[in-house]
C-alpha cells in the first residue's frame, strides 16, 4: 500500500511541488492582476466622464481569470513532465504515480486558481478603494459563489482533467494539439447530437414544434430543462441521463485513469 | 544488485539488445564502455526504469525497474549525460529532493559542493553546464543510494574537476552500493572503474574485473609491433601491444587499448574470458 500511496510522502511532495512552482504561479496571477490594472489605466486615459466599471463585470473577470489560469496550469506548471530529458528528474523522484498525480491536481485545480483569484481580487479592492469613481463598488460584494459558480467550476475541472491528460499525452506542440483535440471532440459530439435530433428523435422534436416550446441551450447543464417536461419519450430521457453519466462520470474517469496510465507507462 | 537475464530491447525496427545477460554486484564501480549507438544509455535507462524492456528480465534490488515504485526509486539515482537543472537555487533543490531519499546526507552534499567549488546558493540556470553537472553529481552521491547510474559524468568538466570527480566517486563507493559509469572518456576514469563492461551491437563483449583482465591480457610498450600481439597501437616513441598474458605476470591495463583490441578480436576475447 505504501508503494501506492503514503500520506507523509504525499505532503512532502505537495510541499516540494508548491515551493518549486510558486514563482510561476505568482507570475500567472500577476499577469491577470496586471490585466485588471491595465483596464483601470485605460479607463483613466481613454474615458472622460464615463460612469466607470461596474463591480459585477469585474467579478466576472475575476472568475474568468481563476478558471482560465486553472485551464492553462498543466501547460505551465508541468510542461516538462513527459519531456524525454526534462522529465527524468521528476519521474525518478521517489514518490508513487498516484501521489504525483494528486499533487499535480492540487497545484493545478486548487492552488493556482486560488492564488489568481485572491491576487486579482486584492488588486480590484485596492483600486476600488483608491478610485471609487472609476471602479464602482467592490467586486468582492458582487461575487456569487453559489450553485451556478459551483457547477461552472465542476465543469471547468472536468475540462482541466482533460487538459492534464493532453499535457501528458502530447510531447510537442501541447497547447495546439490540445486545442485541436478539444475542437475535434466538440465537432464529434455536435455531429452525434445533430444525428440524434434529425434522425433518432425526429418524432420527439416534431412534438416539441407542435407544443411551441422554446428551450435555450447555452451549456451542457441546460439539457436538464428538457427533462422538466413529461412529454418526451423515455428514449429521449435515457439519452439525457446517458449524456450526464458520460460527461460527469465516464469522461472524467477516462481522463483520470488515462493520465495515471500515461504517467505509469511513459518512457523516456 | 542488478540481474539482467536474456534482455531484448529495440527502438521500433532498430534492435539494440538481443538476449543480453549480466550481473552487477554491490561494492563495485562498473565502467560501461562501447561505441556510439551500442546502447549504453539505453541500458542505464532500462536499469533506472525509464525504458521498458521488450523481453527478458531486469531486476534491481529485487524490484522491476519499470514499475518505478518509490522503494526502488529511493535507492537509485540516475545522472543523465546532459543534465539541465531547474530554475531553482541548488541548495533548495537538494533540500527539497533530499527528503525523498531515506539515506540523504545534506552535510555530505555541502562538503562535496565545497570540494567541487560550486556555489550552492546560485540557481542552476546561473551555473555553467560543468558546474550544473558537478552539483547534480554531488547531490547524487549525497543520497547514498544503493545504485548510482552515471551517463558520461566527465563530459563538460574541466581538468581539475575530472580529478575531483575521480576522488569523490572513489570515496563515495561503499560495500553495499554499486556505481555504473557509462563513458567514452576512459582516460578520465582510469584507475577508478573496475570491473569493465564492453558492449557492442551483439551484446556484452566483456564483463571482467581489472585483475582478471591483467591476468589474461598483457599490455606492453615496445618500439616495434610484437608478433604475438592481437592488437597494436602506435603511440609516441613506439607501440602498445596487447597480447595474451602467458607469463601470468600482472600488468597495468590500458583501457583504451583494451577497448580497441576487444573490438578487433571479438571471438578471441570471448574465448579468452570464457569462464
Amino acid at each position: 500500500m505504501k508503494e501506492f500511496f503514503d500520506i507523509n510522502r504525499f505532503f512532502q511532495l505537495v510541499r516540494k511541488e508548491t515551493s518549486e512552482r510558486l514563482h510561476m504561479m505568482l507570475k500567472i496571477a500577476a499577469i491577470f492582476s496586471a490585466l485588471l490594472a491595465g483596464y483601470w489605466l485605460s479607463i483613466i486615459i481613454f474615458s472622460s466622464g464615463d460612469p466607470g466599471s461596474v463591480a459585477s463585470s469585474r467579478a466576472s473577470f475575476i472568475f474568468f481569470a481563476a478558471i482560465f489560469s486553472m485551464l492553462i496550469a498543466p501547460f505551465n506548471l508541468y510542461k516538462s513532465y513527459n519531456h524525454r530529458k526534462g522529465g527524468i528528474d521528476y519521474v525518478l523522484l521517489p514518490a508513487s504515480v498516484s501521489e504525483k498525480y494528486l499533487s499535480m491536481l492540487i497545484n493545478c485545480v486548487i492552488l493556482l486558481p486560488i492564488i489568481t483569484f485572491v491576487s486579482v481580487l486584492a488588486v480590484d479592492t485596492i483600486i476600488t478603494t483608491i478610485t471609487p469613481n472609476i471602479f464602482n463598488g467592490y467586486a468582492l460584494s458582487s461575487l456569487n459563489l453559489g450553485d451556478k459558480f459551483a457547477k461552472g467550476y465542476a465543469e471547468a475541472i472536468i475540462m482541466q482533467l482533460g487538459f492534464i491528460y493532453c499535457n501528458l499525452l502530447f510531447r510537442k506542440y501541447k497547447v495546439t494539439k490540445t486545442l485541436l483535440s478539444t475542437i475535434g471532440l466538440y465537432i464529434f459530439f455536435a455531429m452525434i447530437l445533430v444525428l440524434l435530433i434529425t434522425v433518432v428523435f425526429k418524432e420527439d422534436f416534431k412534438l416539441m414544434e407542435e407544443m411551441n416550446v422554446n428551450i435555450r441551450i447555452d451549456k451542457f447543464s441546460d439539457f436538464a430543462k428538457l427533462d422538466q417536461s413529461g412529454e418526451y419519450s423515455s428514449l429521449f430521457k435515457t439519452l439525457y441521463y446517458s449524456s450526464q453519466v458520460f460527461f460527469y462520470g465516464i469522461l472524467p474517469a477516462w481522463f483520470i485513469f488515462g493520465s495515471y496510465h500515461r504517467m505509469k507507462t511513459l518512457q523516456y | 544488485m542488478v540481474t539482467i537475464d536474456n534482455l531484448s530491447f529495440n527502438y521500433s525496427k532498430h534492435v539494440v539488445f538481443n538476449d543480453v545477460s549480466m550481473k552487477l554486484e554491490a561494492g563495485k564501480i562498473y565502467g560501461l564502455l562501447g561505441q556510439n549507438g551500442v546502447g549504453k544509455t539505453t541500458l542505464l535507462k532500462i536499469m533506472s526504469g525509464l525504458l521498458k524492456l521488450k523481453s527478458g528480465s531486469c531486476k534491481v534490488n529485487g524490484y522491476e525497474p519499470f514499475q518505478r515504485e518509490p522503494g526502488f526509486l529511493g535507492e537509485l539515482f540516475f545522472i543523465p549525460e546532459d543534465f539541465m537543472g531547474p530554475d531553482l537555487v541548488v541548495n533548495k533543490f537538494a533540500k527539497l529532493r533530499g527528503e525523498f531519499y531515506p539515506n540523504y546526507d545534506h552535510n555530505k552534499f555541502s562538503r562535496l559542493m565545497t570540494e567541487f567549488e560550486v556555489n550552492g546558493n546560485s540557481k542552476f540556470t546561473k551555473l555553467s553546464f560543468g558546474q550544473q553537472k558537478k552539483a547534480i553529481i554531488a547531490f547524487a552521491l549525497s543520497t547514498n543510494t544503493k545504485l548510482i547510474l552515471m551517463d558520461e559524468p566527465s563530459n563538460g568538466l574541466d581538468i581539475p574537476s575530472k580529478a575531483q570527480l575521480r576522488r569523490v566517486i572513489s570515496q563515495a563507493s561503499t560495500d553495499d552500493s554499486c556505481i555504473v559509469i557509462s563513458t567514452h572518456q576512459v582516460r578520465d576514469l582510469e584507475n577508478l572503474i573496475d570491473p569493465i563492461i564492453i558492449l557492442d551491437k551483439n551484446g556484452v563483449l566483456l564483463n571482467a574485473s581489472i585483475d582478471e583482465i591483467s591476468q589474461k591480457l598483457c599490455f606492453e610498450f615496445s618500439p616495434t609491433v610484437s608478433d604475438k600481439s592481437m592488437y597494436s597501437e602506435q603511440t609516441l616513441g613506439g607501440y602498445i601491444n596487447v597480447c595474451k598474458n602467458e607469463s601470468n605476470k600482472e600488468c597495468k591495463v590500458n583501457i583504451e587499448a583494451l577497448f580497441n583490441s576487444v573490438h578487433q578480436n571479438r571471438e578471441l576475447i570471448k574465448d579468452i574470458f570464457k569462464k
